[in-house]
């Protein structure tokens, strides 16, 4: 009876909150306003009057009219956005032929195969599009592709003249290599793809291109590895990217925020990287990349929690050395996590923990302390918190300045002024230093942030409290799925042929299979029997 | 449950452990191959499809309040010795709420997340316990286990029911084998559990003996505990119980998350609602309560766990119950064939 009173009173909670976070249904969009589709006229201008108008106020949209000849008199026009297009190209090959290459000819454009006689005779560019509607030809004139308009013909030509500034491609600045290739992703989509095709030569990347954003229109690559990829998260990325309804896109964490299957959990479910190596690897695996333009972000997924853990680095040095950098990275993950929270409760619950020596140390440092462990280690947690914001932040110029008054003023002086004690200094620069050998920088932000609830319950029950805020987040990770895939695979649900590339790195004469799921179309990665062996020496005989 | 269990002073705790594991697994295959009558369903539809719904709702009632029992106690014990060993000022609700909570947000998410947890947590647990067990080895306390059978067989067997009792909880398969894989169609991880949970606690009974030895272990409420604390290994590694909460916490975290959502489960199957998390709130409350209620302190909690009282209460479940079932099949068969 109780129960079901229960379930009637849940269902009336439901109701309740449904009504409070109730949203009307928006079916106009975010209200970017597209007028009514009109069919490109053959009367130039109109054409031209219509665009101007759409352009109305818009200073960096050239409208160029020019005759076509010699010795034909047909206007022509060309629209493109001052600074997104290559001009010397414009001038020289398209404007310079149109006005005194055309006439020459000594076929003549004429009635129904006008627009076919221009863009095979004289448009001299790889890439011309027919647009028949007006939006269309907006549209190719805000991304930056140039239109060209000719007198009588009922379409324009979208020419691909595109160039403006961008960034060369530097080493990225989050995840740096000491081996391994130098470049990272800049912010144009097109050289982007370029880094990734130039690693990955086969027909079967795909590249598959959206519009998102109803004002930003920015473009979104698809981009996967057929064959190898599971079809159903390419479909399941679609899917979810289709959903996608905003006004814009400024940056890769948009989209990771719309598709992601945790949106209220710590931990990232989706994977980014600045580094082609590292996403020609994850689609070497199976894992799908999101390409955004005008970031150096790229998104791949599916993603689970010992894959953060993985830099690129680790596949290009020996496999001894990186199988000890792995085994170093997690002793740093657990310490960036715990050792605040384990000196909080050492020192408060089971001082009897420690060996003598070293307990008599801790408490001699500790006696002039006027705060709890907990209170002090949140003093200098907190601090070494705000000096990184500050440090991110800060004019580079002015970063000495941060430093000094960090390690000075905060280490020294709060030490000499028997604030903290030594102890927690050590342990705060312990975490610290940890927390950056992680190569997933918002994964280390997950950990980051766990901390400061993990002290909480250090100081409130001590390692039984750190282990019940364990379990919880063990409980939280092995409920998490990344695009159909278990966040803590292949720990669990375990699959010991990934164990491979888990704790240890063995060697690539080892890695003969990919990860299962992710790359379950084609799991055979290599040869077999590809161990190295050194030709036997031939031994000289004497005679 | 080894704090439990080295009740009786005398030097052949280990042997009683192997006994009752081999007693445990004979048990647990008797239980697998009745599990397997059941053909993917779970004891309450078995009995239902049987046509016997009134017998079935009352099974479902016992697995629900043994189930709800046994997870009520683990808790209170775990509780006792976070407050005897650890933490002497910090309430004992404390701890069960805590943890009562743990649970329930467990339960919450579901069995396959409870078990990707435990698929985790268990090789840690044993790695821990196997690492804290061979510390306290000394060379010396190997003259601990002589003279073996000093009095003779009958205290060895007697132990051995009181260990074995404890093996009785692979009968909550009863209820959770809707969850099991489909292609899982022998069921012989029953007994192949609780061999590998006996191997694990004949390890520890040795190793208790080894430290301490029989008069020492038999006198201490928590002797595995004071094994670990008598650790010192090259004057760095010592008293590593810290370690032991871990483990510990681990450990009953599993059992009593497991038991407690048999017991969700069972109930919402009697009840025959389509989702139990509605129940799992309720039913939390009152672990935490039974866990306070049942025993007014833990002499009483102990004296449960002897032989006679113990081992005859998990009959019920181990043995009763599936002798029952074979019963009722029977009947259900030759009727069957008659018609």
């Amino acid at each position: 009876m109780t129960i079901i009173v229960g379930d009637i009173m849940l269902n009336q909670w439901k109701k309740l909150l449904k009504k409070v976070f109730h949203k009307p249904s928006n079916t106009q969009g975010t209200g970017a306003d597209r007028g009514q589709d009109i069919p490109v006229s053959a009367d130039l201008a109109q054409n031209v009057a219509c665009l101007r108008s759409v352009f109305d106020r818009c200073s960096d949209i050239i409208v160029r009219e020019f005759d076509v000849g010699p010795g034909i008199s047909l206007r022509a026009a060309i629209i493109y956005v001052d600074g997104l297009v290559n001009k010397k190209m414009l001038s020289d090959d398209l404007v310079k032929t149109l006005m005194y290459e055309a006439g020459k000819l000594k076929e003549k454009a004429s009635g129904k195969n006008a627009a076919d006689f221009f863009s095979e005779k004289l448009i001299a560019f790889t890439e011309v599009k027919h647009q028949r509607s007006m939006n269309d030809l907006v549209d190719s004139v805000l991304t930056g592709e140039t239109i060209l308009l000719v007198d009588g013909i009922n379409s324009g030509f979208a020419l691909s003249a595109q160039d403006w500034v961008q960034r060369g491609l530097q080493e990225p600045d989050t995840e740096t290599v000491v081996k391994g290739p130098r470049e990272g992703f800049n912010e144009n989509l097109q050289t982007n793809i370029m880094l990734i095709r130039r690693r990955i030569k086969s027909s079967g990347l795909k590249f598959e291109t959206v519009k998102i954003g109803e004002y930003t229109k920015t473009a979104v690559s698809i981009c996967y590895l057929e064959g190898v990829v599971n079809p159903k998260t390419v479909g399941e990325v679609k899917k979810r990217l289709e959903g996608i309804k905003v006004d814009g896109i400024l940056e890769s964490g948009y989209i990771e925020e719309l598709i992601e299957d945790a949106p209220l959990s710590l931990f990232p479910t989706v994977q980014s990287s600045e580094r082609p190596d590292k996403v020609a690897g994850g689609l070497l695996e199976g894992q799908v990349a999101i390409m955004v333009d005008t970031t150096p972000f790229m998104l791949l997924v599916p993603v689970t929690f010992p894959q953060l853990l993985q830099a690129s680095e680790d596949y290009y040095l020996r496999w001894p050395f990186a199988s000890f950098i792995r085994g170093i990275r997690f002793v740093t993950l657990n310490i960036a996590l715990l050792l605040p929270p384990l000196y909080i409760a050492v020192t408060t619950y089971h001082q009897e923990m420690l060996p003598t020596p070293l307990l008599i140390s801790i408490a001699a440092a500790r006696e002039g302390v006027p705060f709890p462990a907990f209170v002090e280690a949140l003093i200098m947690e907190t601090t070494f918190e705000v000096l990184r914001e500050a440090g991110v932040r800060l004019p580079r110029n002015i970063g000495q300045a941060v430093s000094i008054v960090g390690a000075l003023v905060i280490g020294q002086s709060a030490v000499t002024a028997g604030l903290v004690s030594p102890a927690m200094v050590i342990v705060v620069a312990l975490t610290a230093i940890a927390s950056f050998t992680l190569p997933s920088y918002s994964g280390a932000f997950a950990l980051r942030v766990l901390r400061f609830p993990l002290m909480a319950l250090a100081a409130g029950l001590g390692l039984f409290g750190i282990m019940v805020g364990l379990l919880a987040v063990l409980i939280h990770l092995s409920s998490l799925r990344s695009f159909g895939m278990s966040y803590l695979q292949p720990l669990t649900p375990t699959v010991w042929r990934d164990f491979k590339d888990m704790f240890l790195r063995l060697p690539w004469w080892m890695m003969d299979t990919r990860p299962k799921l992710m790359g379950k179309m084609n799991t055979v990665r290599e040869e077999p029997g590809q161990k190295p062996k050194a030709p036997k020496r031939v031994r000289r005989t004497m005679k | 449950m080894p704090i439990l269990t080295v009740g009786d002073r005398y030097q052949d705790v280990w042997i009683a452990g192997i006994l009752a594991t081999l007693m445990g697994a004979a048990n647990a295959l008797f239980l697998s191959w009745i599990a397997s009558l059941f053909d993917g369903r779970t004891v309450v539809e078995f009995l239902e499809a049987l046509g016997s719904s009134l017998l079935a709702k009352i099974t479902g009632l016992i697995f629900v309040i043994f189930t709800m029992h046994v997870a009520s106690i683990t808790l209170r014990d775990f509780g006792e010795l976070m407050v005897t060993s650890f933490y002497g000022e910090t309430p004992l609700i404390v701890f069960l709420v805590v943890f009562a909570l743990l649970t329930a947000w467990s339960a919450y998410a579901g069995l396959e997340v409870i078990v990707r947890a435990a698929q985790f947590l268990i090789p840690l647990t044993v790695l821990g316990i196997l690492i804290s067990s061979t510390l306290t080895f000394r060379v010396d306390g190997l003259e601990n286990f002589f003279p073996l059978l000093e009095k003779g067989i009958s205290p060895v067997v007697r132990g051995g029911i009181t260990q074995w009792a404890f093996y009785g909880d692979v009968a909550i398969w009863f209820m959770l084998l809707p969850h099991l894989n489909r292609s899982v169609r022998h069921y012989l991880f029953m007994p192949l559990s609780v061999l590998l949970a006996g191997g694990l606690l004949v390890t520890v009974l040795l190793f208790i003996v080894i430290s301490l030895g029989a008069r020492l272990a038999a006198i201490q409420t928590y002797p595995f505990l004071l094994a670990v604390e008598t650790v010192s290994v090259a004057d760095f590694i010592e008293r590593v119980e810290g370690g032991f909460l871990i483990v510990w916490v681990a450990a009953n975290f599993i059992k009593i998350v497991v038991f407690f959502y048999t017991a969700v489960f069972t109930m919402g199957k009697i009840l025959k609602l389509n989702d139990y998390r509605p129940l799992v709130l309720p039913l939390t409350v009152i672990m935490v309560s039974l866990s306070i209620l049942l025993f007014e302190n833990y002499d009483q909690l102990r004296n449960f766990f002897r032989p006679e009282v113990y081992a005859a209460y998990v009959s019920i479940i181990q043995v009763f119950i599936p002798l029952m079932l074979i019963v009722v099949w029977l009947a259900r068969k030759k009727r069957g064939r008659a018609q």
